[in-house]
C-alpha cells in the first residue's frame, strides 16, 4: 500500500531536528559491488553514503530506538501515527475529546450516543494499544530523485533531504516524520559510467519510488502535534511504472 | 506521493529607527535581551538633545569600544569556504560581531534592529540582529523646518524623485543573530559600501577584489541594468554548488543589508555580492554589497532556539502550577 501524503510548503520554522548527518561510524562499509564502491567519497568532504547492490543489504546489530522497541510499522495511516506519537512522547491520550469529536458520536441520535461512545472509545483504546513497542517505520513514497549530478557523481534523493518531512494529520493532531541523517541519506553516489544506465531505466526522475526503513530516534513535542525524528536505516529505489528495482542503499545498522 | 517541504524562515524586513544605541567592550554590561546591542555601555543613558557633530554623536553612542575586537569564537576551518565580511562571520556571538562592526569605522554606530524571524518566542525578547551605519550629525529642527522637509519629501515622492539613503563614502551593515536570550549568534551578515565621490573604482577591479577574497564563484552573471551579481554557494558539506546540482537554483543568499534571508537545512553557506555601476559610466562602480548567509546553520539555530524557548515556557508554566498548588486562594462557594 502506498502512502498518500500531501505536499506542504511551510513558511514557518519547523520543530524538527534537521541537518544533522549520520555519524560516519554508523555507516555500513562499502561492499565490493560497483554501486557500493561508488559510494566511496571522492574527497574528504564528500558525503559518505554507502550503498549495496540489490539483495546484499546487511542487517547489523540492533541499535535502540527512542522507545527501545523493535516492532516496525509498515505504511501506517495518519491516526496510527498520532497514537504512536502520543505513545512515544508519553503524553496522556485525550480519549474523551476524541470520542466526543468523532462524527459517529457527534451526529448520533441522542438515544444511541452512549452506545456509540462506548464503541468508539473501545476502538480508540485498541488502536492506541496496537502501537506499543514500535520503534521503526517502513514507508513507501516517491523518492523525488534529482537529475544526476556529474560534478560529484551522485543523485540526490530529495525525499530524504533535511528539509523533507512526511506529514500525518488525524484526530486534530499533526505529526511529522523528519530525517535526522537526511544530510547524508539523501546522497546516492553512482559512478558516471553507470549513471546513464540508471537514467535510461527510470526515464523521468519523478518515476522513482522507494521503500525506506526508519528508526525512530527522538520525539519532539509541539503544540497541536509533534515530530518524530527518525534515522534512515536503508532504502530501496525502484522505477514506479514497471517496478524495476534500481538500488538498495544502507546507511546504518538495523 | 510524499511530503517534502523546503522550509524558509524569512526575516521580516523593516526599518527600525529605535536607537537602543551602545557599544561593546570589556567594561560592558552583561549581554541581555534588553541590553545594548554591543553588550557594552554607552556613555549616557539620558535622552540626547541639542545639536551635535557626527563625531560627538558617535562618541555618545559607541561608548567604550575596544579595537581590534577580541574574538573567542573558533576561527573558520582552513579548508572551509571564506565566509566573512570584514571579519564578521556566521557563528560569532552577538557581542563579537557588534565589536567588529564598530571597529570597522570610528563613526560606525550599532543599533538594535526591528527585524524578526517568524518563530514562536513565547514572550521572550531575543536579539535577532542589529544594523549599523555611520553616525549622522544631530540637528535640532524647528517645526517650520520639519514641515518644509515633509513637504519636500511629499513633492519628491509624487514626482518619483530618486532618493538614496546612503551617500558616497558611507557604509552600512545588517547582522542577523539568533539564540536563547544572551546567547545569540550570527547567522547572516550583509554590508553595503559606497565609494567616495571621485574615487570610484572600476567594476572589474571590485569584482577581482571579491574573487581574490572569496575564490572562484559558483555563479557569475554578466552585468545587466548596471548591476553585477556574483554568488559563492556551498552545500552542507562545504562543496561548491555547481550548475548540475539540484541545489543550484535553490540556495540563494542576500547581499543587501535591507534584504530578507531564507534559511533551508538543505543548503550550506551562501556568499552573495552585487556590484552597482555609476549611472553615467557603467565601467565604474558606485557601490557594492556583500552578504553571507549560513542557511543550514541558521536553520538549525532557529530551530534549536524555538525548542529551547518552548522548553523554558513549559518549565515556567509547570512552576506556576506548582506554586499555585501551594499559594493560591480557594474559591469561596
Amino acid at each position: 500500500m502506498r502512502l498518500d501524503f500531501s505536499l506542504i510548503a511551510l513558511a514557518t520554522a519547523v520543530l524538527a531536528g534537521c541537518g544533522g548527518g549520520a555519524a560516519p561510524g554508523a555507516q555500513t562499509p562499502a561492499t565490493a559491488s560497483p554501486l557500493a564502491s561508488a559510494q566511496s567519497a571522492p574527497n574528504a568532504d564528500a558525503p559518505p553514503a554507502t550503498a549495496a547492490v540489490l539483495g546484499s543489504a546487511a542487517a547489523g546489530a540492533g541499535a535502540p530506538s527512542v522507545a527501545g522497541a523493535a516492532r516496525e510499522l509498515v505504511n501506517p495511516d495518519a491516526s496510527t501515527m498520532v497514537f504512536l506519537y502520543y505513545e512515544l512522547a508519553h503524553l496522556p491520550l485525550p480519549i474523551d475529546t476524541w470520542v466526543e469529536e468523532d462524527s459517529r458520536v457527534r451526529f448520533a441520535p441522542a438515544p444511541d450516543k452512549a452506545a456509540r461512545r462506548t464503541a468508539v472509545r473501545a476502538e480508540l483504546e485498541s488502536a492506541a494499544a496496537s502501537v506499543r513497542g514500535v520503534g521503526a517505520l517502513r514507508l513507501t513514497m516517491n523518492a523525488n530523485l534529482s537529475e544526476y549530478d556529474p560534478s560529484y557523481g551522485e543523485f540526490t534523493v530529495r525525499a530524504l533531504s533535511p528539509s523533507s518531512v512526511v506529514n500525518f494529520d488525524a484526530l486534530g493532531q499533526k505529526v511529522a516524520v523528519s530525517f535526522t541523517n537526511g544530510r547524508t541519506a539523501q546522497i546516492w553516489r553512482v559512478p558516471q559510467a553507470e549513471a546513464q544506465g540508471i537514467r535510461d531505466k527510470i526515464s523521468y526522475s519523478s518515476n522513482v519510488e522507494m521503500d525506506v526503513l526508519l528508526r525512530i530516534a527522538n520525539v519532539l513535542p509541539g503544540p497541536g502535534g509533534g515530530t518524530l525524528a527518525t534515522e534512515v536505516i536503508e532504502y530501496e529505489l525502484r522505477e514506479t511504472q514497471r517496478g524495476v528495482a534500481i538500488a538498495r542503499v544502507q546507511l546504518a545498522d538495523r | 506521493m510524499k511530503a517534502i517541504r523546503c522550509i524558509f524562515i524569512r526575516s521580516i524586513v523593516t526599518s527600525s529607527l529605535a536607537l537602543a544605541l551602545a557599544a561593546c567592550g570589556a567594561k560592558g554590561a552583561g549581554p541581555g535581551a534588553g541590553g545594548p546591542p554591543g553588550g557594552g555601555t554607552s556613555k549616557s543613558t539620558q535622552p540626547r538633545s541639542g545639536n551635535a557633530t557626527a563625531e560627538e554623536v558617535a562618541e555618545e553612542m559607541r561608548g567604550d569600544v575596544r579595537c581590534p575586537a577580541r574574538i573567542e569564537t573558533r576561527p573558520r576551518d582552513a579548508k572551509a569556504p571564506v565566509d566573512d565580511v570584514l571579519g564578521v562571520r556566521p557563528g560569532m556571538t552577538y557581542e563579537e560581531a557588534a565589536n567588529l562592526v564598530l571597529c570597522s569605522n570610528e563613526l560606525m554606530v550599532v543599533q538594535a534592529d526591528g527585524r524578526g524571524f517568524q518563530i514562536q518566542t513565547y514572550g521572550e525578547t531575543l536579539r535577532q540582529g542589529f544594523s549599523a551605519r555611520l553616525a549622522q550629525p544631530r540637528v535640532e529642527k524647528t517645526s517650520k523646518q520639519i514641515m518644509m522637509e515633509m513637504q519636500d519629501y511629499t513633492i519628491g515622492r509624487s514626482g518619483n524623485r530618486v532618493s538614496e539613503d546612503m551617500k558616497p563614502g558611507e557604509s552600512k551593515w545588517y547582522v542577523g543573530t539568533i539564540g536563547l536570550p544572551g546567547k545569540e549568534r550570527v547567522i547572516n551578515v550583509a554590508r553595503e559600501e559606497w565609494f567616495a565621490a571621485g574615487r570610484n573604482p572600476t567594476m572589474e577591479s571590485v569584482e577581482q577584489a571579491l574573487l581574490k577574497k572569496y575564490g572562484a564563484p559558483t555563479r557569475s552573471q554578466p552585468p545587466a541594468g548596471g548591476q553585477k551579481y556574483i554568488t559563492w554557494a556551498y552545500d552542507t558539506f562545504g562543496r561548491p554548488i555547481t550548475e548540475t546540482s539540484p541545489l543550484f537554483n535553490r540556495c540563494t543568499g542576500v547581499a543587501d543589508p535591507d534584504g530578507g534571508a531564507n534559511f533551508s537545512p538543505d543548503c550550506g553557506e551562501v556568499v552573495t555580492a552585487t556590484i552597482f555601476s555609476m549611472p553615467d559610466n557603467p565601467a565604474l562602480s558606485r557601490f557594492f554589497q556583500v552578504g553571507v548567509v549560513d542557511q543550514a546553520g541558521g536553520y538549525e539555530a532557529l530551530t534549536a532556539t524555538e525548542q529551547g524557548l518552548q522548553q523554558m515556557d513549559a518549565a515556567r508554566k509547570a512552576q506556576q502550577v506548582k506554586d499555585a498548588a501551594k499559594n493560591s486562594a480557594s474559591p469561596q462557594l
